[in-house]
C-alpha cells in the first residue's frame, strides 16, 4: 500500500492541525454554539431585567441604575437596593429576575468552562506552542513516516536524547507514538511530500532526516525533496527492496534494509546467540557507558609517530583501538596490526568508556604540556 | 562459535525475502541448511541465492503438516528458524517443533512487540523486523561508526575480520593467567574486546590487563581467520 494515498480524514487536517477526529471537531463546534447561545441569553435577561425595573418604577431611574439593580439581583450579590422593591408588581418581577437570571448565569459560566476544560483553548495554546517549539529546533532529526519502523526509530532517538521531530499525515499514528514515547514529543501532522511541511519542521536547520516509509518510491521522493531544501542534511533511508539500493547512492547517506538485517539476525540467533548478546550490549546506550568513537590524530600529538604497540593505549588510557583509517573519511580497517604507526591525519576507531576515550583523545590531540604553550598555540590569538 | 563447522543443519521455514537472507547468512557461517516452503517459485529463488551448494537442501512441503518437520530431520537439527509472515503461522510451527523436540533452539520472526511474549512461553527467541529496522535507522543516524562496526563484524561478507566468542578451556596455555601476562593481543594479533566468567552471564567489556582469564569462561575477540585460529590454540585447547 502506498503511503501517498491519504486517509479519509486528510483533507480536514492541515499542517499542525487537530489530532482529534472529525467527530470531535463537530463536538467542538457544538461547544462554541452553546457558548454563543448562552451569552445571547445572558444579555437578553440583563436587557429585560433593566427594562422591567425601568418601566415598573415609572421611568424615574436612569438606565445605568436599572442595569446595576439587575446585575446585583441576578448575581445574588445583594448590595443595597438602589431601587426600593416596594410594589407587589416589582416584588414578583424581582423574584422572576432572580430565578431566570441565576439560571442564565449558570448556563453562561458552564459553557465557558466547557470550552476551556474540554480542551479547546488549552489545545489551541498547546498546538501553537508545539509548532513554535518545532520551528525553534536546531540540529535535530526529522523522522518521516511513523509506522511501526518509524516509531521505533523515533523512540530510539528520543531515548538517546537526540532532538527529534516526527512527521506523518495520519494523526492516529502520532497518537500511537505518544502512547509509547510520552506526550512531550515533537511532531507535525502533515504530508511529508509537501515542502511546507518540511519547512515547518525547520528542515533548513536540521542535522538529519530518516525516511521510514514502507514504499521505496515514497522514500526516494522524500530524499530528493529533502536534499533540495537542505543539501547538508544527513539522510538515512529504510530500504524495502534490496534491489533498489543503487537508486539511493547519490541522494542518501546510508540505507538500512530491515529484511536483510532481520534475516542475518534470525540466522545468528540460531547458531551464535553469544555474539549477538555482545554487540547488543555494545549498542545499547544505557546498559553501561561503553562507546565506540572516532579519534583523529593531530600533528605534534604526544602519540603521533609511535606504533600501536609502543603507544600502549590500553594500559595508559583504558581505551582499546579496534580500527584505523588514513584520512578523515572512508571506511575503517578493523583490528590494525601492532606495528602500525599512528601518523597524524589518520583516524583511530576506539572502544572504551567516556573517561578512557577522553584520556585517549588528549594523547592524540596536539596539546603542548604547559598552559602558557597552550595559550600561545591557540589559533587566532596574538602572542 | 569456536567449534569446527557443525555437522548439524538448521531448518529454515519460509523462503520469502527474510527467509532467503537467513539462508544466505547461515551458508556464510558454514552451516548446513534445509529450507522449507510450499511455493516452488520461492524455493527456486532460495536455491538461486547459493547456486551449486550441496549444503543447501530445499524441501517443497507444507510447513503445517506434522510430517514435514520429520522429513527435514528435526531430531538431528541444530536449530529451527521460522520466517513466515503471520504470527499465528510462526507460532504454530514453533509449538509443533517444540512438541517434537523439547530442547532444540527455536527462532521466530514476529511482526508486533506484543506477540513476543507468546513465543517466550514455548522458549522461542524472537526477532522483530520493524523493531530491528527502526532501531538501526536511529543508530545509523546518531552513531554511524558504532552501527557500522556492529553490523559489519556480524553480517558482512567482504570483511576479513570477524568478531567471535571463544570459550576458555581449562588447561589451555593462557587459561588462568592474567590478560597482561599472557599478552594475547601480541601473541595472536586479535583484539580482545570482552571477557566472561562462566558459561553464561554478561561480558566484561574492554578488560584491564589485570583481568584473569577464567577457565570455563569465554573471550570476545576481533581478528582475521588466522589470528582467531592462533587465539583458539592459546585458550581453546588444553596444552
Amino acid at each position: 500500500m502506498s503511503t501517498r494515498s491519504r486517509s479519509s480524514f486528510a483533507d480536514s487536517f492541515r499542517l499542525g492541525s487537530s489530532l482529534a477526529s472529525v467527530a470531535s471537531a463537530a463536538e467542538r463546534r457544538q461547544r462554541y454554539v452553546r457558548l454563543v447561545r448562552a451569552s445571547i441569553l445572558f444579555f437578553v435577561v440583563l436587557a429585560i431585567g433593566a427594562y422591567g425595573f425601568w418601566t415598573l418604577t415609572g421611568h424615574q431611574h436612569t438606565a445605568l441604575q436599572c442595569l446595576y439593580m439587575t446585575v446585583v439581583t441576578i448575581s445574588t450579590v445583594g448590595f443595597t437596593e438602589v431601587i426600593p422593591v416596594d410594589t407587589d408588581a416589582l416584588k414578583v418581577f424581582t423574584m422572576g429576575t432572580i430565578l431566570f437570571g441565576g439560571a442564565s448565569i449558570a448556563y453562561f459560566l458552564t459553557s465557558i468552562a466547557a470550552v476551556i476544560v474540554e480542551g479547546d483553548l488549552v489545545y489551541r495554546f498547546w498546538q501553537r506552542r508545539l509548532l513554535n517549539r518545532v520551528a525553534a529546533q536546531r540540529e535535530h532529526v526529522l523522522v518521516c513516516g511513523l509506522g511501526l519502523t518509524g516509531r521505533r526509530t523515533f523512540s530510539a532517538l528520543h531515548h538517546a536524547r537526540v532532538p527529534v521531530v516526527g512527521l506523518d499525515v495520519r494523526p492516529e499514528r502520532v497518537e500511537t507514538l505518544m502512547q509509547s514515547a510520552g506526550s512531550d514529543v515533537l511532531f507535525i501532522v502533515g504530508d511529508c511530500f509537501e515542502e511546507d511541511t518540511l519547512l515547518a519542521a525547520a528542515i533548513g536547520e536540521a542535522r538529519g532526516l530518516v525516511a521510514a516509509f514502507p514504499d521505496d518510491r515514497d522514500n526516494l521522493l522524500l530524499c530528493v525533496t529533502a536534499r533540495q531544501l537542505n543539501p547538508n542534511l544527513r539522510v538515512v533511508v529504510r530500504l524495502n527492496h534490496k534491489t533498489n539500493a543503487p537508486l539511493f547512492d547519490n541522494v542518501a547517506s546510508a540505507t538500512v534494509d530491515p529484511a536483510t538485517l532481520s534475516g542475518a539476525r534470525l540466522a545468528n540467533e540460531a547458531v551464535r546467540p553469544d555474539l549477538l548478546a555482545f554487540t547488543d550490549a555494545l549498542l545499547t546506550p544505557d546498559t553501561r557507558d561503553l562507546l565506540v568513537d572516532e579519534l583523529p590524530v593531530e600533528p605534534h600529538a604526544p602519540l603521533a609517530g609511535a606504533t600501536l604497540a609502543d603507544a600502549h593505549l590500553v594500559s595508559r588510557t583504558g581505551a582499546l583501538v579496534i580500527g584505523h583509517r588514513l584520512g578523515r573519511t572512508g571506511s575503517f580497517t578493523y583490528n590494525p596490526p601492532a606495528t602500525l604507526r599512528i601518523e597524524h591525519g589518520a583516524t583511530l576507531l576506539v572502544l572504551g568508556d567516556r573517561r578512557a576515550l577522553a584520556r585517549a583523545r588528549r594523547l592524540l590531540r596536539a596539546a603542548p604540556k604547559t598552559w602558557l604553550g597552550r595559550l600561545a598555540s591557540r589559533p587566532g590569538r596574538p602572542r | 562459535m569456536s567449534r569446527p563447522v557443525p555437522q548439524e543443519h538448521v531448518i529454515v521455514i519460509g523462503c520469502g525475502a527474510v527467509g532467503r537472507q537467513v539462508i544466505v547468512e547461515l551458508r556464510r557461517l558454514g552451516t548446513r541448511v534445509i529450507a522449507v516452503d510450499h511455493d516452488p517459485d520461492r524455493l527456486a529463488l532460495a536455491a538461486a541465492t547459493c547456486p551449486d551448494d550441496a549444503e543447501l537442501t530445499v524441501l517443497d512441503a507444507d510447513a503445517f503438516d506434522p510430517g514435514t518437520l520429520a522429513r527435514a530431520h528435526l531430531q538431528r537439527a541444530r536449530a529451527l528458524v521460522s520466517t513466515l509472515q503471520a504470527t499465528r503461522d510462526n507460532l504454530f510451527v514453533c509449538v509443533m517443533a517444540r512438541h517434537a523436540h523439547p530442547d532444540i533452539p527455536l527462532v521466530a520472526r514476529v511482526a508486533l512487540p506484543a506477540d513476543a511474549a507468546k513465543f517466550r512461553a514455548v522458549r522461542v527467541t524472537t526477532v522483530e523486523p520493524a523493531d530491528l529496522g527502526g532501531t538501526t535507522l536511529a543508530r545509523v543516524m546518531s552513531n554511524p561508526e558504532l552501527a557500522h562496526f556492529a553490523t559489519a563484524v556480524i553480517a558482512s561478507t567482504d570483511l576479513p575480520e570477524q568478531l567471535r566468542v571463544i570459550p576458555i578451556v581449562r588447561g589451555a596455555p593462557a587459561a588462568g593467567r592474567r590478560l597482561g601476562q599472557a599478552d594475547l593481543q601480541r601473541a595472536s594479533g586479535c583484539v580482545i574486546l570482552g571477557v566472561r566468567r562462566g558459561a553464561r552471564g554478561p561480558f566484561r567489556y574492554n578488560p584491564p590487563a589485570s583481568t584473569k582469564l577464567p577457565p570455563g569462561g569465554a573471550l570476545v575477540a576481533l581478528g582475521s581467520e588466522d589470528q582467531l585460529a592462533k587465539l583458539v590454540s592459546l585458550v581453546g585447547y588444553p596444552a
